[in-house]
Parts: structure tokens; sequence; C-alpha cells
């Protein structure tokens, strides 16, 4: 067996494929990295300018609304309840105005000693803004961009930022090293970390049948089982350690760097993890929990894309048949999802379908991250299976080049 | 002792019946030829040997070890060359033989030894998808060769091997067979076969020609008699001809040569010579040529 091993690891280390592999990845990374400390540099730019707006917004409301109840004063003088309401709607707008001018002050002078100070406003103008929500101002009608999930989410992530006394971001896409682990797990970004690993696990079986080598392979003494075991571990161990690895680097040299990062940093989060339905709330947890939940699940994740890249490569013997089966299931999960709404019982049973670690966490899987997990675990032991029967029951023919 | 036993072989590809009770052994130390024309169960054969193949019924024994019931032990001397070279293209040549090398865990000494073997020199560090077919199936020799076998499967190993390829190989084939490792191989470089094989097998649509219904073709039917000079049998041996005794004859100096219809009738055609007054000073049957050989067994409506 130590032979299979140390021909498994040759065969993996050898190809300029895997360098080549390493590199691009490397790329990635720190354009990912660049990406990210550009738009949070734009960050408090388009925040300014988006003030800047709803100011513009404002002021036209205020008039409005003022000249609104010059007109409802002379026409209807003993309304007092009509006048009143208009009242509290310049009332608001005012204090929107005042808000306003004090956040666009923020974004000229926006730094790490001012930080709290600024969410502590944020808070205040989010809860003023929530106000004014629950008073039933039209408040969209009047040309404010808000939605109404957002303000919530955004109060509590800064109350607990407050209560908990911890630094906040200076943006969304700050580089703390913390922060940059988050990004990863999410929407687009998650296939930095599993497209090397689709790329490195491609050939895992096809290779051997490309160049016929399969015929000194599996005629030597060693059990097609042993063969297969053997290929999964080290590409496994292999893949995931160059991943892993450069991750981990990243990680230090932006910690280094830029920061790491709070560890209590609050991440909104689904209660109902270990349940089976998704049917609990949005909580904040530290970022070191998430980390844990989430890390578990990007073990899980890789250990699926091997497998499915490892059986695909198995069942077609070759290494283009493999890439276009793989494309011909990213276009099946787009055709899902462009066919069955989110609702659809197909997704319970399709394990593309939450797509991104952050997603599962906070409930987008239809039931809870939990049965996610499961659903993934049950998928990668089917292929595991399927494969192996193949590897053992086939006749082994082809392959020259 | 036996090398490789195959006893009663039987496998179908669907409804294609492809081996059928296939049965023959090669010994230690022998070079045996497998012989047929495409499709005929060759290399088929040689995939159930070297494991890539299931066969559906039937026993492979090899050096002693039932592939079915101890393979680790069967195969763990097993080479096996089958069909096109086996390698990884986008690897070069040494890295090839190293990688094959540490699966069986042989010394970078016999690495460098089986390098030099295959001739290949500096273009041993050149990618393999840049050899030509004769490099390529220089270093799976090469790598087939890494261990040491006791048992060597060679499904046409001189396909691509230049004129000094064929012959190093060809005496390779013999040292092996010198030092106790079974050979079976195929070609259809028959010639070659026949300079290098101790015997050969025939296997015709799955099926192994048995000695009996090989023998009218392996026996010969030539035999050279040395005469005194005398013309005068040429009227008696036209005679033959004419009854169907012999099919044809030729005649020199001191030299008759004459190719009989039957073996039984050499008897008939000596006794005629010697009633005739010819002096027969020696006989001497002709070796029969494979190519003859193989032309017979495998021409239409042959066994």
């Amino acid at each position: 067996m130590t032979g299979l091993f140390l021909f498994e690891g040759r065969r993996f280390w050898k190809p300029k494929k895997t360098r080549v592999i390493i590199l691009l990845l490397i790329i990635t990374l720190v354009t990912f990295i660049v990406f990210n400390i550009v738009q949070d540099k734009l960050y408090w730019i388009k925040q300014a300018a988006d003030l800047t707006i709803e100011r513009v917004v404002i002021e036209s409301e205020v008039k409005r609304v003022n000249n609104e109840l010059l007109l409802l004063k002379e026409s209807m003088p003993d309304n007092l309840e009509a006048a009143k309401n208009v009242e509290k709607q310049l009332d608001f707008l005012t204090n929107r105005r005042y808000y306003n001018i004090q956040q666009i002050n923020y974004t000229k002078h926006n730094n790490k000693d001012n930080a709290m100070a600024r969410v502590e406003l944020w808070l205040e103008s989010d809860r003023h803004l929530l106000s004014g929500i629950e008073a039933g101002f039209p408040l969209e009608e009047m040309g404010f961009k808000i939605s109404g999930a957002e303000i919530p989410q955004r109060i509590s992530v800064n109350e607990y930022l407050i209560q908990q006394k911890v630094q906040p971001l200076n943006s969304p896409y700050e580089m703390t090293a913390t922060n940059f682990i988050y990004k990863l797990f999410d929407y687009p970004w998650i296939a930095i970390i599993l497209l090397p690993l689709f790329l490195l696990n491609i050939d895992i079986f096809s290779a051997d049948f490309d160049g016929g080598a399969y015929k000194v392979l599996y005629s030597r003494h060693f059990s097609r089982r042993g063969i297969y075991f053997v290929k999964f571990i080290v590409r496994y161990v292999y893949s995931m350690l160059i991943v892993s690895c450069l991750l981990a680097i990243a990680f230090c040299l932006i910690g280094a760097l830029n920061g790491y990062g709070e560890a209590g940093y609050p991440i909104s989060y689904l209660s109902s993890f270990h349940q089976l339905t998704a049917t609990g709330s949005q909580v904040l947890l530290p970022w070191i929990e998430y980390f844990y939940r989430a890390i578990s699940l990007y073990l899980i994740v890789c250990s699926f894309i091997i497998i499915l890249t490892g059986t695909i490569s198995l069942l077609t013997k070759d290494t283009l048949g493999t890439l276009s089966v793989s494309i011909c299931i990213l276009f099946l999960d787009y055709s899902l999802r462009t066919v069955f709404n989110n609702e659809s019982s197909i997704y319970m049973f399709w394990p593309l379908a939450p797509s991104v670690i952050n997603n599962v966490l906070q409930g987008a899987y239809r039931l809870s991250a939990l049965a996610y997990l499961v659903l993934l675990i049950a998928t990668t032991i089917v292929l595991l299976a399927v494969g192996l029967c193949v590897i053992v029951k086939q006749d082994l023919k082809g392959g020259s080049f | 002792m036996t090398a490789l036993l195959v006893d009663k072989l039987h496998k179908s590809f669907g409804k294609h019946h492809v081996l059928k009770d296939v049965s023959f052994t090669v010994e230690a130390g022998e070079i045996v030829g497998f012989i047929g024309p495409n499709g005929a169960g060759k290399s088929t054969t040689m995939k159930c040997v070297a494991n890539l193949v299931y066969p559906d019924s039937g026993k492979i024994v090899i050096q002693g070890h039932d592939l079915k019931k101890s393979r680790r032990q069967a195969l763990r001397n097993l080479s096996a060359l089958i069909e096109a070279p086996g390698l990884y293209p986008n690897l070069s040549g040494i890295e090839n033989l190293k990688l094959f090398a540490s699966l069986q865990r042989v010394p970078n000494k016999q690495v460098e030894k089986i390098g030099k073997y295959t001739g290949l020199g500096a273009r041993l560090k050149v990618k393999v998808s840049k050899y030509s077919m004769g490099m390529k199936q220089r270093l799976a020799l090469g790598i087939a060769l890494l261990a040491s076998p006791t048992i060597l499967v060679l499904d046409e190993p001189f396909s691509g091997l230049d004129p000094d390829g064929v012959f190093q190989l060809r005496e390779m084939m013999k040292k092996l067979a010198a030092e106790g490792c079974g050979i079976l191989f195929s070609s259809h470089q028959i010639l070659q076969m026949d300079k290098v094989a101790d015997r050969n097998i025939f296997i015709k649509e799955g099926r192994i020609i048995t000695l009996a219904e090989a023998q009218p073709y392996v026996i010969t039917l030539n035999y050279k008699l040395a005469i005194e000079q005398d013309s005068g049998y040429l009227e008696l041996l036209s005679n033959l001809k004419e009854s169907s005794v012999i099919s044809d004859f030729q005649q020199d100096e001191h030299f008759l040569q004459i190719s009989l219809t039957s073996t039984d009738h050499l008897t008939t055609v000596l006794a005629e010579l010697i009633n005739s007054g010819c002096r027969i000073n020696g006989i001497a049957p002709l070796t029969a040529d494979i190519e003859n050989v193989y032309r017979a067994i495998y021409s239409q409506g042959a066994l």
C-alpha cells in the first residue's frame, strides 16, 4: 500500500497542471482581496452619494409637506387632527434631515477612532427610520431607498456592536482576516475554493485512461478497492492541503497587514441549526462561533465536490468528458432554479441548492443546516459506493494516446 | 514449474462470445508465441491474465496462485504490456519510470538500469506526448521490466520498434527466459515470433487451435532426399504427381525435393523410388514455414 500512496502522491504533484492551479488560486485570492479593498475605499464615497440623494429627497419632501401643512391650516383651520398628522410627518422629515447631515459629515471624516460614534449615529438613524415605517409614513413613495427587512437586521448588528464593544468594520468589504474568511464563504467567492478543488481532481481516474496507464496500474497486485480509496485519500489530503494552506497563509498575511478583525464580530445565523426544519429565528453569533459551524460545512462541501468530480472522472474515463458532464450539471442547476420556485420540494434533495456556506447557515436551505449536512454526507457516500462498484466490477478497456 | 496456466476461459461482451474454452500453459523459462488475427481473442485473453478483464468462467493460475482466490500473490510477479503502451503523456519518460518504480518500490539503481535499457538517453527527459510510437514502446517495455517479473505478458511488443529495438527485445526476452521468466507474447510479425518463441499457440475466433487440429499444418509435407545422380525418376515422379500422391517435386544434381499431399504417402513414394532402382542416401523433413502454417490455419474454411 505504501507504494500506492507514493505513486498517487507523485502523480498529484508531478504534472504542471497542479502548479498552474496553485498559481491561479494565488492570483484569484489576490484579485479577490484587491477587489474588496477597492470596494472598501469606494464604500464611503458611494454612501456619501446615496446620502446626498437622500438629502435632496428630504429637502423636497420637507418643502412639500410644509406647503401641505400651510394649505391645510388655511383651508381647514378646524381640522386639528389632520394638521397634527402632517406636522408629525414634517417633524419626522426634519429629524431625518438632521440625521442625514450628520451622516454625510461622518462619510467625510470617517476613521477608526470615531467608528463607534458612527455606529451609534446609524443606530439612531435606523431606529428613527423604523419608527417612521411603524407610524405608517409612506417612505417609499417619498423616495427613500429602504428595505423593511434590512433595517431591523442592521439595528440588531449595531446594537450588538455597541453592547459587546466590538470594533466595527469600516465597511462590509473591509479586508480584515476574519472578514476575508466570511466573505470567501459567500456567493460568488466560494468558487475560489471549489473551482481549484474541481480542477485538481478532474483527472483523478481519467488520466489513467487517457494515456492507457491504467493497464499498468490495475494489473499490479493492488486491489481495485485499495487503488480507489488511496486515490481519493491522497487527492483529498493534498487538494485540501493546497486550498486550506493558501487560505491560512492569506489569512495570516491579511491579519499582519490589515488586522485580524474582531473574533466576536456579529454574524447573522439561523438558530435552528440542530433541528430538522428551518423554523428558528435569525440570531447574531460571534465570528469565531460562526466559523466553527462554517468549517464543518466547508469540509463536507469540499469532500462532496472532490468525490463528485472523482466519480464523474471514473464514469466518463475521460478528462474532457468530466469537464463536459460538470458543465451539464451546472446547467441543470441553473435550469432547476429557472423552472422551479424557491418553495419547490425538489431543492430538499438537490445538493447544490443552497450553493454557498453562508446561505446554508443563514437559512437558505429549506430544511436546517444540519439537514443539509446530512444530505451532503449521504450524497457523498452514495457517490463513493457507486464509484467503488464500478471500479471493482467493471472490465477495464480502451485508452491510448 | 508452470508459470502460467489458463484453463477453460470463457468471456463474452454482450452477445459476442469472445473467448471459448481457452486453455494453455506457459512454463517457467519458456517463450510462448500467441498467434491469431485481429479480433481472435489474444488481447482479451492477455487482459484476463493481467486482471483487467474478468472472465465469465475458467481459471487462471500464475506461479501456482489462482488469480481469483489469491490475486495479490498471483499478480505480484506479473508484468503486462497490453496493446498500446500505457503511459502518462504529460510526464517525461524518466518521470513515468520513476512514477511506476515508486508504485512497485523499485530502487533507484534499477530505474537507472532500465532507463539505459530503453535506449532513450536524453529523450527520457522529454514529455512522453512528444515520443514516437517506438519510443513509447521502449519506455513501456522498460516499465514492464522494472520489477524483474517472473511472468511477462507482452501484447504486440515489436510494434513500432526499429530493427535495433526488435533485436534488442528478442535478446532481452531470451535472457529473461534463461533466467526462468515465462513469457507469453503476441505479435502480427510472425517471423519475429518464430525467431524467439519456443512454441506457438494459435487462437481463432476465441478458440485455441489444439495440437491435434494444428498437426496437419505444423507437420511438414516437404522432404529432401539425397539421391544418386540419375534423371530416370522424372517419369515416375510425374506419374505420382498425376495420381496425387505428391503435389510437387524438384530435382537438382544430388537432391530430390518432394511435396507430399499427405504424410501417409511418404512410405509409398519411398517404396516406388527404391523399386525403380533409386539409391537414397538420406532423407530429411523440411521444417514447416510459420507463414504457411498461419495461412493454412487462418485461411477461409480451414479448421
